[in-house]
């Protein structure tokens, strides 16, 4: 279990992550989202005890990541540019891990091997995009951690070895109840794999939630009104978005289905209905509430 | 934990590290062999292998053999530590490096240890390879391998090996950035040494008394490349007594408790910064400031000096210099700003520092200039001897005040107490007051007239005035020349050399007549009005004699009296001493005169394949002085003096004897 209190990591006076409290459960999926420069690998590299915390506690099963090698044992960050060192080939990197990682899978590392037909001997540096990100799965899931930290890892994935990355996932939680942290702006990618989402803005945690209830908390309502309401005559309603086109209304609203029908229904609503929302509407919603100016942005 | 699972712990994760280390640097490791190879054993087989008596030639492979594989280690020293350390330099290295489970302390401890196995390795490898060639060539003539040679140079070399890896160690530690520990262990290393150099300079320019010798420990106190090569000349100097080659020994322990004390104190501060450095340091500016603050510092004021004194021989003003100063001082902060953040856009802000250092700079000059809190005129308590020794020479000044020009060497039977002696020595309390006197004098000369401070004095001449007291050795050099003496100076030089104490100190007085071996007689260039005491008459005094064409050779002759002859003579210049009758008359060189030189090489042995003279096993006496190198001392003789008549007979006789 990960538990983060206050958090604080500052790069001069700019606070990266700036007071922000999490818990993971053992054996969750958890995705980072947040917009760019929200602090989701700098909250990763202080997961992974690269980054001393500047304030705050960081406690993995009950214990600190950084300088802690028995702690590091049991974790392997994948970072979003995976390094290799200079002219070495999988092979090489093996042998470095095998040495320092106390949990490495001679097994593992040969049967992952087969499974992603890597060429071991192949300088690594020579690898597509792709492939260094295959070839860092390959090591870090030998290393049998029990808490796996992946920055971007979809990038450059084809659309099979991401299922099988989400598949290998799903194998190592259900087997070993390892605890996975994807920070991702693959929201779509993020929503198979996840169970836990935090969203990250500008340092803070916006939200953290269970990707279930996160869905069944926030809808998308598209209602036709003959007397069209205001947004404050709703005030009822924790509306996220706004949006009218004509007598059509769109919005993003937090809380129960039932709710949210039962106070449209007192202004008579031509027709109303309620959408699901994905996962990337949900992001955009809150990060719209948040201030993020979207349409700026977009337009 | 326990202490004893913690050690563990950390001696796991270090072999996990060092191994690795180990293994990623044997190619450049490998490449440092071969080049070592080619330089020792290889030139060793090929050079004994066409030498017709190998063993002879093999004195000449140690030199060579070190000669290139000094810059060979300091080259390769900071390749691996660039290879090494650079991983602590990029952001995406550093996130796996750090992220693995192995503590910083022993992270760093591991790239330290391999690459320093690496450097070593092939160093010793290459150090036995040579001493087995030598061993094969040598044909049984053990003495000619050079076993200590072997263990001090290349122990020194390996030593001050590990000394440099470290301090690129430490750099890359402070560093953001490969090419800032690039430019702060060349920074560092080029005007460290250039600026404690010119601080000396300054001083004994400025200063009346400052000692100004050059201690090449503290020149090198912080820059452990230069020192690599010094401490070749030390262990050189170390070696020498070993094998009898050289008499002036100056073991200097200092330098290596110095470097031993350094390794460590760099070591652990290293492993300490490393273990507080920010991971996300890398890529960016300095991790820790100190460096550059420092290394800014030291370029400018090394780079300002040097312009300001170069000004100031130019143009000869005090003005000068500090325009020479100013000018150059802030070009070389400039361009050290330039270079550690990439631009100057920063340099407006880093004026403060520049301007520190103008301050401090300013700060030593003025305490130069006033003395350094008494230092100029302090005088030493319960004086037991004094000597006053110039390095200038003046007609009219006896020779023997110059310690340069005519050093004596006092040595004892036992030939690990060896001394140079270099000057006269008074203990008389009334000629130790004079030499104070002249000291004082000198002193005085320096400061312009109702001016507060001293000038600037560059002719490169002094005036030493040394103090022997119960708690040591008191020195002063004052630069100066003969020009500085005024009239009351001058007499008191002049009257201590004619007291009796300066001449019981004169060579005829301390020469044992045992040891001379031959005389030199030469004549010189006023001589030819003593045609009449040749047969032939002409300008050579020894006409019946071929002589080489050279004049100052066809001009002379070299004999070896009789023991009776030698003690006559020597009493005759001793006679001359007493009544002041040759050596420093006033007009030496418009005079006929007679040079004579005596050789007393009978006491001295020089050693084979080596310039330097060792004491002959059989000489039993207590004091003997010889001119250094020459194994001869020389006196100017005049017409008047007693001496003078007994050398033309000498000539005489054993000038025609040689032409028989």
């Amino acid at each position: 279990m990960i538990e983060i209190q206050q958090l604080v990591k500052r790069f001069g006076s700019k606070a990266a992550l700036d007071g922000i409290s999490l818990q993971i459960e053992k054996g969750s999926v958890f995705g980072l989202v947040g917009s760019n420069g929200a602090g989701k690998s700098t909250l990763l590299r202080v997961l992974a005890g690269v980054y001393r915390p500047d304030g705050g506690s960081v406690l993995m099963d009950e214990e600190p990541p950084y300088e802690n090698s028995g702690m590091k044992n049991r974790i392997f960050f994948v970072s979003d540019y995976p390094y290799f060192l200079p002219k070495s080939t999988l092979q090489e990197m093996a042998s470095l891990y095998r040495r320092v990682y106390a949990h490495w899978s001679e097994d593992r590392y040969q049967a992952l091997c087969r499974t992603f037909g890597l060429d071991i001997h192949g300088r690594i540096q020579n690898f597509s995009k792709g492939m260094q990100r295959q070839a860092a799965l390959i090591l870090a899931l030998s290393t049998q951690p029990d808490y796996l930290l992946l920055d971007e890892i979809f990038d450059g994935l084809d659309p099979v070895v991401r299922q099988l990355l989400k598949k290998l996932l799903a194998d190592e939680v259900a087997l070993r109840e390892m605890t996975v942290i994807i920070a991702s702006h693959n929201l779509r990618e993020l929503e198979d794999v996840c169970d836990h989402v935090g969203f990250l803005h500008r340092g803070g945690v916006l939200m953290e939630q269970e990707l279930d209830s996160l869905r069944l908390g926030i809808h998308k309502i598209q209602a036709v009104f003959q007397h069209l309401p205001t947004a404050e005559q709703l005030s009822g309603l924790d509306i996220v978005r706004w949006d009218t086109r004509g007598s059509l209304v769109s919005m993003v609203v937090r809380g129960e289905d039932e709710q949210i029908q039962a106070e449209l229904e007192k202004w008579n609503p031509v027709f109303c209905e309620s959408l699901p929302l994905t996962l990337e509407e949900v992001f955009i919603s809150e990060m719209e509430a948040a201030g993020y100016d979207i349409d700026n942005i977009l337009s | 934990m326990t202490s004893t699972t913690s050690f563990r712990e950390f001696m796991r994760e270090w072999k996990a590290l060092y191994g690795w280390n180990l293994r990623r640097s044997r190619g450049i490791s490998l490449l440092y062999f071969g080049l070592l190879l080619l330089a020792g054993p290889v030139l060793t087989f090929l050079v004994c292998s066409v030498s017709p008596y190998p063993p002879s030639a093999l004195s000449s492979i140690v030199p060579v053999n070190s000669g290139f594989s000094l810059p060979l280690t300091m080259i390769f020293t900071l390749v691996l530590a660039i290879q090494r350390f650079s991983y602590m330099h990029n952001k995406r290295s550093i996130d796996l490096y750090h992220a693995m489970p192995v503590r910083r302390i022993p992270m760093l401890l591991a790239s330290w240890s391999a690459s320093l196995t690496g450097l070593l390795l092939p160093l010793l490898a290459d150090v036995l390879l040579l001493f087995f060639t030598n061993v094969w060539f040598s044909q049984g003539a053990w003495y000619n391998i050079p076993l200590n040679d072997f263990v001090f140079l290349f122990g020194s070399q390996i030593f001050m090996a590990a000394v440099c890896l470290t301090f690129c160690m430490l750099m890359a530690v402070c560093s953001g950035t490969v090419m800032d520990m690039v430019i702060s262990i060349v920074l560092t290393n080029c005007s460290y040494p250039l600026v404690i150099f010119m601080v000396m300079l300054l001083g004994s320019w400025l200063l009346p008394g400052f000692n100004g010798s050059y201690s090449l420990t503290l020149i090198t106190a912080l820059a452990p490349f230069p020192a690599m090569i010094v401490s070749m000349l030390f262990a050189g100097d170390y070696i020498g007594p070993l094998f009898g080659y050289d008499n002036v020994v100056d073991t200097p322990w200092v330098f290596w408790i110095w470097w031993i004390c350094l390794l460590i104190a760099m070591l652990i501060s290293s492993l300490w910064l490393y273990s507080r450095r920010k991971s996300e340091s890398a890529e960016s500016d300095l991790a820790f400031p100190a460096p550059k603050i420092l290394l800014r510092f030291l370029c400018s004021a090394a780079v300002g000096l040097l312009a300001g004194m170069v000004f100031f021989i130019i143009v000869g003003a005090t003005t000068s210099f500090f325009i020479g100063f100013i000018l150059f001082s802030l070009m070389a902060h400039a361009v050290t700003e330039a270079l550690y953040s990439r631009g100057l856009r920063r340099f407006v802000k880093t004026l403060p520092a520049y301007g520190a250092m103008v301050l401090c700079v300013t700060i030593l000059y003025l305490f130069a200039a006033t003395g350094f809190f008494g230092y100029d005129t302090w005088m030493p308590q319960n004086i037991k001897s004094a000597s006053i020794s110039t390095s200038w020479y003046q007609e009219g000044i006896n020779p023997s005040w110059s310690c340069s020009s005519n050093p004596i060497y006092l040595f004892t039977e036992s030939k690990g107490e060896i001394a140079r002696r270099d000057r006269m020595v008074f203990t008389e309390p009334q000629h130790i007051e004079n030499i104070q006197e002249i000291q004082k004098n000198l002193i005085n000369s320096r400061k312009p007239e109702g001016s507060p401070f001293y000038s600037f004095v560059a002719n490169g001449t002094h005036t030493t005035f040394t103090y022997d007291t119960p708690s040591g050795t008191v020195n002063r050099n004052i630069s100066s020349s003969m020009n500085d003496f005024d009239e009351k100076a001058y007499a008191l030089l002049k009257n201590l050399q004619n007291t009796q104490e300066w001449k019981s100190q004169t060579i005829p007085y301390v020469i044992d007549s045992k040891g001379v071996d031959s005389i030199w007689i030469r004549a010189n260039e006023g001589f030819d009005s003593l045609a009449g005491l040749h047969e032939s008459g002409g300008d050579m005094i020894f006409p019946d004699i071929e002589y080489s064409e050279e004049y100052f050779e066809s001009n002379s002759i070299q004999c070896e009296p009789t023991q009776e002859e030698i003690e006559k003579l020597l009493s005759l210049l001793k006679k001359d001493i007493e009544a002041g009758a040759f050596l420093g008359t006033e007009n030496t060189f418009n005079e006929e005169f007679l040079y004579l030189d005596i050789d007393i090489s009978r006491y001295f042995r020089l050693t084979e394949d080596s310039p330097w003279y060792e004491l002959a096993p059989e000489y039993k006496g207590q004091i003997v002085q010889q001119r250094y190198q020459y194994g001869s001392t020389e006196f100017i003789i005049s017409p008047e003096a007693n001496t003078y008549s007994y050398l033309l007979e000498l000539a005489e006789k054993y000038g025609e004897a040689t032409a028989q």
